[in-house]
C-alpha cells in the first residue's frame, strides 16, 4: 500500500469529521441542555443550505458570507419553534419529543419537497472543487474552512458557554432546572435561545454543505445517524468532545471503506456507535451520557 | 401572550401549509382520454389504457410518458385508425395514476380489465410498479407491453406469456459504454466499476463487469458503496492508485455528483467516464457546471439512430414530428411509451381481430424495426435485439451522440482532458 495514499486517506478522513462535527454541534447542545432529541436537526440543515444556494444562484452571494444570513434566519425559526411549539411539550418525556420532531422532520422535508422539488442543487463558486498540492497531497480548500469553521465552532461555543451571562444561564439550566429558575433564569427565554443557537448552527452546516456537495431536501434524513454517532462519541452535551468525535467517525469510515470496502461504509459508522455505548457510554472524553 | 403568539404561529404555519399544497401540485390524471379523429372512422375505438405514476417518487418522468402514449394515439388516429377486418376503428386511452404503489397500480389495473372494459394494457414508469401490474394483466390473460420502466429481470422470469418489452435488460444499461470503449485505438485496456449497493445500479454494474470481460478488458476494481453515500474520497484515492483507462459509476444521479466532485478535489480523471442516469437529469449541468463535461451516458435510444418504422417512418422521423408537437427532444422514455402502444397495434392489425389472446400470439410473433430500435421477443417476452447507444457531454454539446459511431454527432473526446487542462 502506497504511503502517499494512506496519508491523502488520513486527511479526507480528518475534512469528513470537521464536517460531522458541524452537523452535530447545533444537536449535541439542544439534547444536553434542553433534553429534546431533535430529530428535525437534519432539516435545519437543509434549509440552511437552501438559503445559501438561493441566496448564491440569484445574487451570486459568495456561500461563506451567506453563512450569517443563513445563520441568522434559522436562529429567529429556531427561537420561534421551541417558544411557541416545542415549549408545550418541554416536560414530556423524551420519547415524545422525538415523536414530535420526527414528525417535523417529515413535514419540513416534505414542504421543501414540494415547493423545491427533488432537484440536487448545489451553490458552485469558482473555487469549488480546487485543491491545492502539497509535497503530493491534495487539499481542498472549502472543505479545509470547512474544517476550520468546524474547530472554531466548537471551541468558541465552549467558551461562551463558560464565560458569558446567556451561556452561564444555559449550563446552570442544564445542571439544575429549578435551581436556575429560583436565580431568576427566565428558563423559556433560555431554551428558546438555545434551540435557536442549534437552528443557527444547524444553518451554519447547511450553509457550507452547498458548497462542498450537491444536496435535495433528503439531506434532512441523510445527515441523522451521523448526528446520533457523533453526540456519543462526544459525550452528551460535550461540546468540546464534538470534533473529536466527528474524527473518529470521518476516520473510521475513510480508512474502513479502505480496509473493509465503501459497501460497508455506514455499517461501520454504526458499529462504532454500539461500541462505544457498550465499552464507553459516557462518550470518548468522559462526560456522561445521559444525566 | 404566549397563547396569542400560538395561535398566530399556528395560522401562519397552516397558511404556508395551504398555499405549498396548492402550489406544488401537478396536473391531475385524466382518468379518460376521448379518442380523437373519429369522422374518418368507420368502426367503434379500442380502448388502451394503463398507469402512469403521475405523483410519489416514480413522477419524475411522468410527462415524457404521458406524452409518448399520447403521440401514438394521435398519430394512428390521424390515419384513420387501426385496420380491423375492413374496418378503420380509432384507438382511446384510459390513464390511471398509481401514485408509484405498487398495490394501487395492481388494483388499477383490474378496475381497467374488469370495469374499464379495456383489453391492452401499457407498463407503468417503475420496475416494481410492473412486477406487481403484470400479475394482474397475466392473470385476465391482457398483453401488456412496457415501454416505462421493464428493466429488471424478475418482471419477466415467471414464465408469463402476456408480458412483453422493447427495453433493455438492466445489466446491458452499460454496454454501449463499453462497446463504443472498443472501438478505440489503442483499445482501453482496465476498468474500475463503482456502484450503488441497490438492485438496479448492481445489477447494471454486474452487467457491465461481464460486457468489459467478454470484449478483453480486465476489470481492476469492482466496489459497491451505500445508497446516500456522503463520501466517496476512498474508493476515488484507491482507483486513482489503480489508474484504470475507464471508470464506471453504477448508481443514481446525486452519488454521481458527489463521486464527480470529489474527484476534482483528489485532481482524478481516468481517459472515459461512463455514468447512466446522472447526466440526463437536468441537475447534472446545475450543479456541476462545466465539471460536468466528457462523461459518456448509456441510453437506449437517441432520434440519431436510423431505424425504420411502419407508423412515423423511422427514428429521425419519430424525433421531428414530436419535436414539432410537443417542442422538446424525444428521449427513449417517449419513444419507448410511443412503440409500447405501436406493438399493441401491430398486434390487432397482425391478427385483424380484437381477441387478446389472438392478439398476444401475434405480438410474441413480431419481428421489425421500429422507432426505437429491432424488435423481436424472445420466450420471456423480452428483446432479444436490442440496440442502445451513448452521448457524451461536450461542452457546446450536452447530448452528443458518440455511439453507437455510424450515428455519431459529435466527437468523441479521449482520452478526457485533466481538470487543469480544460
Amino acid at each position: 500500500m502506497d504511503g502517499l495514499l494512506l496519508v491523502q486517506i488520513l486527511l479526507n478522513g480528518l475534512l469528513l469529521g470537521g464536517l460531522y462535527a458541524l452537523v452535530a454541534a447545533g444537536f449535541s447542545l439542544v439534547w444536553g441542555v434542553l433534553n429534546i432529541v431533535n430529530v428535525s436537526h437534519g432539516a435545519f440543515m437543509m434549509l440552511g443550505g437552501y438559503i445559501t444556494y438561493f441566496l448564491f444562484a440569484r445574487t451570486g452571494l459568495d456561500p461563506f458570507l451567506s453563512v450569517p444570513i443563513s445563520m441568522l434566519v434559522m436562529f429567529v425559526a429556531g427561537y420561534l419553534l421551541q417558544r411557541y411549539v416545542l415549549n408545550l411539550i418541554a416536560r414530556a418525556p423524551t420519547f415524545s419529543t422525538i415523536t414530535i420532531t420526527y414528525g417535523l422532520l417529515m413535514l419540513i422535508a416534505n414542504l421543501a419537497l414540494i415547493i423545491w422539488g427533488a432537484d440536487y442543487r448545489a451553490a458552485q463558486p469558482e473555487y469549488s472543487g480546487a485543491s491545492v498540492e502539497i509535497a503530493g497531497i491534495l487539499l481542498p480548500p472549502v472543505r479545509i474552512a470547512m474544517f476550520g469553521i468546524a474547530l472554531a465552532i466548537t471551541f468558541g461555543l465552549a467558551r461562551f458557554m463558560s464565560s458569558t451571562d446567556i451561556g452561564r444561564a444555559i449550563t446552570a439550566t442544564r445542571m439544575d432546572l429549578v435551581a436556575a429558575q429560583l436565580s431568576g433564569v427566565n428558563v423559556a427565554r433560555i431554551f428558546a435561545v438555545t434551540f435557536g443557537i442549534g437552528g443557527a448552527l444547524a444553518a451554519v452546516a447547511g450553509s457550507l454543505y452547498s458548497a462542498a456537495y450537491a444536496f435535495s431536501p433528503y439531506l434532512a434524513y441523510a445527515v441523522l445517524g451521523k448526528m446520533f454517532v457523533v453526540v456519543v462519541l462526544a459525550g452528551l452535551g460535550n461540546i468540546r468532545g464534538l470534533l473529536l468525535g466527528g474524527i473518529v467517525l470521518g476516520l473510521a469510515e475513510t480508512f474502513g471503506a479502505l480496509a473493509f470496502g465503501p459497501g460497508l461504509q455506514n455499517a461501520i459508522s454504526y458499529l462504532v456507535l454500539i461500541a462505544i455505548l457498550i465499552v464507553r457510554p459516557t462518550g470518548l472524553s468522559g462526560k456522561a451520557f445521559l444525566q | 401572550m404566549s397563547r396569542a403568539g400560538l395561535r398566530v404561529f399556528a395560522i401562519l404555519f397552516g397558511a404556508l401549509l395551504v398555499s405549498a399544497a396548492c402550489g406544488g401540485t401537478g396536473t391531475v390524471a385524466p382518468t379518460a382520454t376521448a379518442g380523437g379523429g373519429g369522422a374518418i372512422t368507420q368502426g367503434p375505438p379500442i380502448k388502451f389504457g394503463g398507469n402512469v405514476a403521475q405523483t410519489g417518487p416514480n413522477a419524475i418522468f411522468s410527462q415524457q410518458f404521458t406524452d409518448g402514449y399520447n403521440f401514438y394515439k394521435d398519430t394512428i388516429n390521424a390515419k384513420g385508425g387501426l385496420l380491423v377486418g375492413n374496418q378503420r376503428r380509432p384507438v382511446e386511452l384510459v390513464f390511471y395514476d398509481d401514485k408509484s404503489d405498487p398495490t394501487t397500480g395492481a388494483k388499477l389495473t383490474e378496475k381497467l380489465i374488469t370495469e374499464d372494459k379495456v383489453d391492452f394494457i401499457w407498463g407503468s414508469n417503475s420496475s416494481a410498479l410492473n412486477f406487481a401490474a403484470s400479475v394482474i394483466a397475466e392473470k385476465y390473460q391482457r398483453p401488456m407491453v412496457i415501454g416505462g420502466g421493464g428493466a429488471a429481470d424478475n418482471i419477466y422470469d415467471r414464465g408469463f406469456k402476456y408480458v412483453f418489452t422493447m427495453m433493455a435488460a438492466a445489466g446491458e444499461y452499460i454496454d454501449p459504454v463499453l462497446d463504443l470503449a472498443a472501438t478505440i485505438t489503442p483499445k482501453p485496456q482496465t476498468v474500475a466499476i463503482l456502484s450503488t449497493n441497490d438492485l438496479f445500479p448492481v445489477a447494471s454494474a454486474d452487467g457491465a463487469k461481464k460486457r468489459a470481460e467478454a470484449l478483453g478488458m480486465k476489470v481492476v476494481y469492482y466496489e459497491k458503496y451505500p445508497i446516500n453515500v456522503q463520501d466517496l474520497t476512498t474508493p476515488i484515492a484507491q482507483v486513482k492508485a489503480l489508474n484504470p483507462d475507464i471508470l464506471i459509476v453504477s448508481g443514481y444521479t446525486g452519488e454521481q455528483i458527489l463521486a464527480m466532485k470529489q474527484m476534482k478535489e483528489q485532481r482524478y480523471m481516468p481517459k472515459m467516464i461512463g455514468m447512466p442516469n446522472g447526466p440526463l437529469a437536468k441537475d447534472w449541468a446545475t450543479t456541476l457546471g462545466k465539471d460536468g463535461d466528457y462523461v459518456i451516458y448509456p441510453v437506449q435510444w437517441t432520434q440519431a439512430m436510423t431505424w425504420k418504422d411502419p407508423l412515423w417512418g423511422g427514428s429521425q422521423e419519430y424525433g421531428k414530428q414530436y419535436q414539432a408537437k410537443y417542442g422538446r427532444v424525444p428521449q427513449y422514455f417517449e419513444v419507448q411509451a410511443s412503440t409500447a402502444l405501436e406493438i399493441l397495434g401491430l398486434g390487432i392489425e397482425k391478427c385483424s381481430c380484437v381477441d387478446p389472446v389472438k392478439v398476444r400470439d401475434a405480438i410474441a410473433g413480431l419481428n421489425l424495426e421500429l422507432a426505437s430500435g429491432p424488435l423481436k421477443f424472445n420466450a420471456n417476452g423480452r428483446n432479444a435485439t436490442v440496440a442502445q447507444a451513448a452521448y457524451q457531454v461536450l461542452p457546446e454539446n450536452p447530448l452528443a451522440v458518440v455511439f453507437p459511431v455510424a450515428n455519431a454527432t459529435g466527437k468523441l473526446v479521449y482520452p478526457i482532458p485533466a481538470w487543469d487542462k480544460r
